[in-house]
This record gives C-alpha cells, sequence and structure tokens, in this order.
C-alpha cells in the first residue's frame, strides 16, 4: 500500500467514531469524515490511526453493515476489505502494547481514548483528534480535537498555518521519519525476526536497488563514507610514498584516508562559485607518484567529472568520486556514483540518502575493483577464516540497509522536493543580492547543503540563531590549514578555498523544509545582512 | 410478529436477533411500571436520542473519489445508515465482544 510521502505541519488523528461513520456511510457527519480522508489520500496532510482501536473498528464496522448482510461472512469480508482501504491512507502510531500501565487516567475515563491521546502527544509533534466525540472534544482540554464539520467548513488552511510558529530545524529528519514510519517499522521488524544482523538478506537487497539506481554493476555497502574511501583507496593498493590529489575544502575523512592508507593528499584549489575542484589546476600538481585524483562533489553537486576523468585517462589514473553528500544528483544525464572507476557515498543521517547512525556505499563497474571491496570491507576475507588481504571491520549492518531501503521508498519525491526548495532560495536569493554557491546548468545539486556567502558569518549566525534559524559552516577551514595536515601542503597555496572558508554558510535544508519556513529563513537573512 | 425483550445489564434487548429493512421503523415502545424503574446512571455521557431519520440510500459520489471506491468495495452495504452516538457505539462493541466471546 502507497503512502504519501507528505510529512504535513499538522498530523489528523483519526478516533474510531470518525474512521465507522467514513465506513459504512453512517450518520449525518460521514461525508465530512470522507472528506477529511481524502485531504489525506491527497497528500495534503498527514493521516494517523492508532492500532488499539483498530479491532473496535472493525467489531463497529462489522455490526453496522451487518444489519443488511445476508450472512456474517458478507459482513465480515466487506468490513475488513473497507477497512484495508481507508486504514491503508493512516500510518499507524507507534505502540509497544502496554502503555496503558504507564498512564494515570481517573475513574471513569475511556481507556481506548486516553490511549489515543497520550500515544498521539508522545509522537506526533502538532497532533489533531478528528473526533465527534463529546469527551474529546471538551474545552480546556490538554490536546487538540475538531470535529471533522467544523474541519471541513474551515478548510485545511487554518489547521496547517497555526503552526508556522514552531521551531525551524537544521535537517527536518523527524518529519521524515514519520513519512516513512510503516515501512521503516516493517522493515527493522524483519531484521529482528529473521536476527541476521550482520550480511543479512537486507544488505544484498540493498546493494542490488542502489546499483540498479545509480545504474553501475556493482555496490558494495561499508560502515562509512570514510569506510567506503579507505576500502577504495585500499581496493587500488594506493600506499606509502603514493600521493592523491583531492580537494582541501571538504570534510577531513576525504584526506584523512588518505593519510591513513600511508600516502600523501596532495590539495589542489577550488572553483569560488562551485567550491568543488578548480580541474584547470589539477595537471599541473600530477607527479610520478599521483596515484589518484579524489574530486568530492561539495554540498550535492558533481565536480567536473568529464573533465577530470579526461585528464584522469590521458594519465593512467582511477578516479574516486567523493559523492557523501551528493547522492542522488544527476550529471549529464548520469548519476553521481556513476561517473569515475568509484563512486562513494555516505548514509550518515544528514545525508541526502541517510541512515539512523552509520553507513555508506562504494559504486564502480569493475568486477575486480568490487570484489576487492567486498574482501577488504570483511578483514580482507575471500572466504570464511582465508584472509586474502589486509582489510578491515567494515561492513554496513543490516539495520542500517534495512533504514535506507524504507528511506529510498520516497528517495525520488524528496530530490524532488530538494531541487524545488534549491530553485527558490537561489531565485529569492539572487533578487535580494545574496550571493550563493552556484549550479552549474549540466547537473543538479541535491542540495546535502544549502550555502550562501556572507562577509560577517559570525555576526549573521549570531543574529539568525536569535531568530530560532539554526545554521552551519561547511568549512571554516580548509584542511590544508588544520593542524594535522598544515605539514602535507603550503598553507597559503590553495587561496580561493582559504576565502570561501571565511563566508560560507548554510541554511536548513532537507526534504520537509515547509515554504512558509523557508520564507520566514530568507527574510532574516536578508534582514540581518541589511543591519549589518 | 410479537418479539420477546430481556432486561439484562440495564438495558432492554431482544431475546433473539431481528433483522429490519432498511426502511423499517425504528421507533417502537415498550411500556414498564414505574415500580421497576430505578435511578439513572452516568454510563453513557450522552443521552439517548432517536437518530434523525436517514432514508437508505447509496451514498452520492463523485467519479474517482473516496466514497466511490468505498462504494464499490462494500457493493450492495454501501448504503447511508443512521447516526450513533459514542453510547451507541459503545454498546454495539460490548454487544459485538459478546457475540465474539459468549458465541450468541
Amino acid at each position: 500500500m502507497a503512502i504519501s510521502p507528505i510529512a504535513s505541519p499538522v498530523q489528523l488523528v483519526f478516533d474510531t467514531n470518525i474512521l465507522v461513520d467514513a465506513l459504512t456511510a453512517r450518520g449525518h457527519y460521514y461525508e465530512y469524515a470522507v472528506q477529511v480522508l481524502e485531504w489525506v489520500q491527497r497528500g495534503e496532510v498527514e493521516g494517523w490511526y492508532a492500532p488499539h482501536t483498530l479491532t473496535t473498528v472493525y467489531y463497529l464496522v462489522e455490526k453496522t453493515l451487518g444489519m443488511q448482510a445476508q450472512t456474517r461472512a458478507q459482513a465480515s469480508q466487506a468490513a475488513q476489505a473497507v477497512i484495508k482501504r481507508v486504514v491503508g491512507l493512516l500510518k499507524p502510531l507507534p505502540q509497544v502494547g502496554n502503555e496503558f500501565l504507564e498512564m494515570e487516567g481517573q475513574p471513569g475515563d475511556d481507556l481506548e481514548d486516553l490511549l489515543l491521546v497520550e500515544l498521539a502527544s508522545q509522537y506526533l509533534p502538532n497532533p489533531v483528534i478528528v473526533t465527534r466525540d463529546k469527551g474529546m472534544l471538551i474545552a480546556d482540554r490538554a490536546w487538540e480535537a475538531a470535529h471533522p464539520k467544523e474541519m471541513v467548513e474551515r478548510g485545511l488552511a487554518p489547521w496547517l498555518s497555526r503552526q508556522k510558529g514552531k521551531p525551524i530545524e537544521f535537517i527536518d529528519l523527524r518529519s521524515q521519519q514519520r513519512a516513512i514510519w510503516p515501512q521503516l517499522q516493517t522493515n527493522l521488524q524483519k531484521v529482528l525476526h529473521h536476527s541476521q544482523y550482520i550480511l543479512g538478506p537486507e544488505v544484498r537487497e540493498l546493494e542490488s536497488r542502489l546499483a540498479a539506481y545509480v545504474g553501475v554493476e556493482h555496490c558494495v555497502t561499508v560502515a562509512s563514507g570514510t569506510e567506503a574511501l579507505l576500502i577504495s583507496l585500499m581496493a587500488l593498493g594506493i600506499g606509502p610514498g603514493d600521493e592523491v590529489i583531492t580537494t582541501p575544502f571538504t570534510f577531513v575523512a576525504t584526506a584523512e584516508v588518505i593519510v591513513l592508507v600511508g600516502a600523501t593528499p596532495v590539495f589542489v584549489d577550488i572553483e569560488s562559485d562551485t567550491c568543488n575542484l578548480d580541474v584547470r589546476l589539477i595537471e599541473a600538481k600530477i607527479t610520478a607518484k599521483t596515484k589518484a585524483i579524489l574530486p568530492v562533489s561539495l554540498y550535492g553537486q558533481p565536480a567536473d567529472m568529464d573533465e577530470i576523468d579526461t585528464i584522469a585517462a590521458r594519465r593512467g589514473l582511477p578516479v574516486i568520486e567523493d559523492a557523501a553528500q551528493s547522492f542522488g544528483a544527476d550529471y549529464k544525464g548520469r548519476k553521481s556514483c556513476n561517473l569515475s572507476t568509484i563512486g562513494c557515498t555516505s548514509f550518515f543521517p544528514s545525508k541526502p540518502l541517510g541512515c539512523y547512525g552509520d553507513g555508506g556505499a562504494i559504486f564502480t563497474h569493475d568486477d575486480d575493483i568490487a570484489q576487492a571491496c567486498r574482501e577488504i570491507r570483511v578483514h580482507g576475507q575471500s572466504r570464511r577464516y582465508v584472509h586474502t588481504r589486509i582489510g578491515v571491520g567494515g561492513r554496513m549492518d543490516t539495520l542500517q540497509c534495512a533504514i535506507v531501503q524504507a528511506k529510498l521508498e520516497r528517495f525520488d519525491w524528496e530530490i524532488q522536493r530538494r531541487l524545488e526548495i534549491g530553485a527558490r532560495y537561489n531565485q529569492v536569493l539572487d533578487e535580494a543580492g545574496i550571493p550563493r554557491v552556484q549550479q552549474r546548468p549540466d547537473r543538479t545539486s541535491v542540495f546535502a547543503q544549502y550555502t550562501v556567502f556572507v562577509a560577517d558569518r559570525e555576526g549573521v549566525q549570531a543574529k539568525l540563531k536569535a531568530a530560532g534559524i539554526p545554521t552551519a559552516v561547511h568549512y571554516p577551514a580548509p584542511l590544508n590549514e588544520q593542524p594535522a595536515y598544515r605539514h602535507l601542503c603550503c598553507p597559503d597555496c590553495t587561496p580561493v578555498a582559504s576565502e570561501v572558508a571565511k563566508q560560507v554558510l548554510s541554511l536548513p535544508m532537507s526534504a520537509d523544509l515547509r515554504l512558509l519556513q523557508q520564507q520566514t529563513i530568507i527574510q532574516t537573512l536578508s534582514g540581518v545582512r541589511g543591519e549589518g | 410478529m410479537k418479539a420477546e425483550l430481556v432486561f439484562n445489564l440495564g438495558q432492554v434487548r431482544l431475546a433473539a436477533p431481528l433483522y429490519l429493512k432498511a426502511d423499517a421503523p425504528i421507533h417502537m415502545t415498550i411500556e414498564v411500571a414505574e415500580e421497576y424503574i430505578a435511578p439513572s446512571r452516568d454510563w453513557f455521557p450522552e443521552e439517548f436520542r432517536l437518530p434523525p431519520p436517514v432514508a437508505a440510500r447509496r451514498p452520492p459520489a463523485k467519479p474517482g473519489s473516496l466514497q466511490e471506491e468505498l462504494n464499490i468495495i462494500l457493493g450492495p452495504l454501501a448504503l447511508t445508515r443512521p447516526g450513533a452516538s459514542i453510547g451507541d457505539d459503545h454498546q454495539s462493541y460490548l454487544e459485538a465482544i459478546e457475540e465474539r466471546y459468549f458465541g450468541h
């Protein structure tokens, strides 16, 4: 059953009486109840139900239909079919089953109602219980409740807009989790049931799905994005005395793994507008010791991969795309991670496709490299207790793979949303004259970060924080200025990276960022800059 | 026909199920001697009120609407029905549980 990917500012929780009314065309409000359910069906608002109410719904629907049914079997069959259709539109509230043991009700309270309120309040940020139960619609209640007739007559807008004062999150993972909850729960339960926590069936399933999505022959899931880079370098046999050309303007993992295998990172400066590697400067840095080029597709936008591949081919070098931030991006009709010898991504929770811990993947068309990566991630093991090469404990666990699989269900929708939100940021910021990271027309950015350039960064950041807008800096200094890496490269030989690092500021960005929130962010940023 | 009624758990109930056609009158009266009437209880928050009559008909539905889907699934059981109070639902639920566990 396909459930809407939408995560909305309010979440409608359907009480038993409303579901029974809608399912049996009962009373004078059933049409309103059906209409509210249609909002959910169209993806205009989230719809939820409490699993413990389902048997009550079933008994009541069966009994109500039974008044006109010829046989009980007819009523039962119809009740089941109609419940599956409508409840299938809704998401189940998380429920262990014994929550009522912790509840403090008053004598005479309806336990079923209490539990519904308890679950909705615990799990959902802004629940509205849709009911016509006067006991739930009482004044001075601790919960939000509404009669379907009132909702339909007023329309959905007032309910959605009343939440605009809620805090903005830098990356809204909670809304995403609500949106994928049923699939997530199903996937996790499946793993817990079969108990194959390491290299269980979900690992291979995810690898197949990701390989197909990217359009490559092989996908090897690994313990993190860092591990993906490390294992790739190991699979290519890069080691002491070797050099790897890369960018200094990236997360430290990119250079860290080069040093870990005993090689030396050679930093090449970046473009000032995209913040990606400046390909014009690469060839000058290639020496006899150079063994690979490792560009980063920063902020979610692929680097100039064709040009880099051309240079690498001329010199017989492999290219590893660090696509930790760009999974899902397109580059001249191909996907990021399918643009070079090897593509590496990360499933860190804040990434465009993230898990709930650490995870990553390696992509390649090369059978030998894929085999090497598979062996290295399991301690260099070609078969059980036969270690044919040096390896690491670098597997992605089955539970994390099950989580990524659940997220894949709405990944296309999320990418589309990211593109729309990014385009809106671009347009309004350009109109306001606020400089930002640029995107090339022959590729897309999935906006793992949406980044602008500001002069007085600390001041702007503080003012935005005071206005309730979280920001982050990616990254405050190029790696060749970091204490652990300074000796590997002259600290002043990447002037563009040094300058850009003083100005970049990332704004809230995620697929569930709402229009009103985005408008608030842009207006506040414009005002803050104006003050400066 | 005559139907036998029984007082059970404070409710007047039919001794045997009696299924009426959708258009049958639902308002019937019985007489009970005053001396047997006990004070009212607070079991149901809503007082019982006779539901307004609803002419049983197929619920109107626009093409492609959720209601149309429901009508298709329910087939001949897709009919508009009288409303039920929360108390009625509670009672129906108790009856359903009784049927389920006591084999009525």
